[in-house]
């Protein structure tokens, strides 16, 4: 699995070189459009709430935090699952 | 105007001379905000960029660049064209860039062209939305074989039907409408079974690939302009060698409808380039998914050998249950 550092500095990557656009429907699921890669991505709302906090340029700890909040899991739990969907997100998006 | 494309769920497109375009804009009041003028004249540049561009009677200009795309100003008439497919406005709608300019406009309305498939059968009105070769045309050609009323097997028209309900401020029921005066199927057994053997239509045989090409008749009632849409199928690929002998239905997550609409979309629409047309696409999107129900499909060659019992079947299994 890739380490704590470059997971959060990916997320933030993504959002901040607009590589990915991000569709939110009302239950809180939504997908990520990535023009480049040529995907549609289907993003739960794990997954949608993890890229909305990385899009306000939080560290890997504030968004573990407010996902251990919001979705009722431990904060080391939260911080391995954000890691594992970074890497699931890099292997389908094929990031350089 | 030299040309007027008309739909009843987006707005009027009219292609004009450069004359024309000169007076709308010396009056623009004579444009409502439903009406778009589309303009342009062949650049000679040292690149030889073909541009366009069109502007909306609200105010406001949107400038394309589309490599395809060229829009030639001849004899006092203006005729679109593209590099890939020489195309006449007034021809059947095919052109990429024709539908690249017309979907900028009415998304300012909610509507946009999407790649899919609608039909009235068993009184639920269906919107099929698969990636090609998926099994879209047997759909539709068993829709028709069930007693059912085909309004498009390929590309159409989604969005509001009334054209004084502006998105966002009356939310309505979107609908699909024909954008072609013609219904395509590719050559198969299922084809030929459904299309020949069953309805006994006398298709015509493309020239370029070899396509069975039905005109559509709008005097008959199995082929309606608009339906409202019920429900919404999601077609999972499966190609003829493999179809199952039963056609099997999941449940499906808005999210996966979502995912599907806007693959079969211009995706350039849903991108943060154009954040306020995403807006109105995505409202249409929703109001979509919160008013149908919705379900996944892989086609087996039930639809070729019982295509009303099989239709029946699929439409009670997206109202609830499954099959």
């Amino acid at each position: 699995m890739i380490d704590n550092e470059k997971c959060a500095w990916i997320l933030r990557d993504l959002l901040s070189t607009r590589r990915l656009t991000i569709n939110q429907l009302d239950d809180g699921t939504g997908v990520a459009l990535d023009m480049a890669g040529e995907n549609i991505l289907v993003l739960n709302e794990v997954a949608m709430r993890i890229l909305a906090v990385f899009n306000e340029e939080a560290t890997l700890d504030e968004a573990a935090r407010a996902v251990s909040l919001e979705f009722d899991v431990d904060f080391e739990r939260a911080r391995m699952d954000i890691c594992r969907f970074a890497e699931k997100l890099t292997n389908q998006i094929k990031m350089p | 105007m030299d040309a007027v494309f008309r739909s009843t769920i987006g707005c009027d497109v009219f292609v004009t001379s450069g004359k024309a375009h000169s007076y709308a804009e010396r009056h623009p009041s004579a444009i409502t905000d439903r009406q778009f003028i589309l303009t342009g004249t062949h650049r000679s540049t040292a690149s030889d960029t073909p541009e366009a561009s069109f502007s909306s009677g609200g105010g406001g200009r949107v400038w394309i660049a589309e490599g395809t795309c060229v829009i030639l100003d001849a004899d006092g008439s203006s005729t679109l064209a593209s590099r890939e497919d020489n195309l006449t406005l007034g021809r059947e709608m095919s052109s990429r860039a024709l539908r690249i300019m017309i979907d900028h406009a009415w998304s300012s309305q909610g509507s946009f062209f999407l790649h899919a498939a609608a039909y009235r059968v068993f009184d639920s009105g269906i919107l099929v939305l698969a990636p090609q070769a998926a099994g879209k045309s047997i759909l539709s050609a068993a829709a028709l074989a069930a007693g059912g009323a085909l309004v498009s097997d390929d590309w159409l028209a989604l969005g509001c039907p009334s054209r004084h309900d502006s998105v966002g401020q009356h939310p309505c029921r979107p609908v699909a409408e024909r954008m072609r005066t013609f219904f395509s199927w590719r050559p198969s057994e299922a084809t030929k079974v459904l299309i020949l053997d069953h309805l006994g239509l006398e298709p015509t045989s493309a020239p370029t690939d070899g396509r069975l090409i039905v005109r559509v008749d709008p005097t008959k009632d199995c082929y309606p302009q608009v339906t409202e849409i019920n429900q919404i199928w999601v077609l999972c690929p499966a190609t003829n060698d493999e179809r199952c002998a039963r056609t099997n239905t999941e449940s499906t997550s808005p999210a996966n409808v979502l995912q599907a609409l806007i693959g079969g979309s211009l995706q350039s629409m849903w991108r943060y380039d154009f954040p306020q047309l995403t807006q109105n696409l995505m409202r249409t999107a929703q109001t979509l998914i919160n008013t149908t129900s919705h379900m996944s499909i892989k086609t087996g060659t039930d639809l070729i050998h019982s295509p009303a019992d099989t239709m029946r079947k699929l439409v009670e299994a997206c109202q609830g249950g499954g099959i």
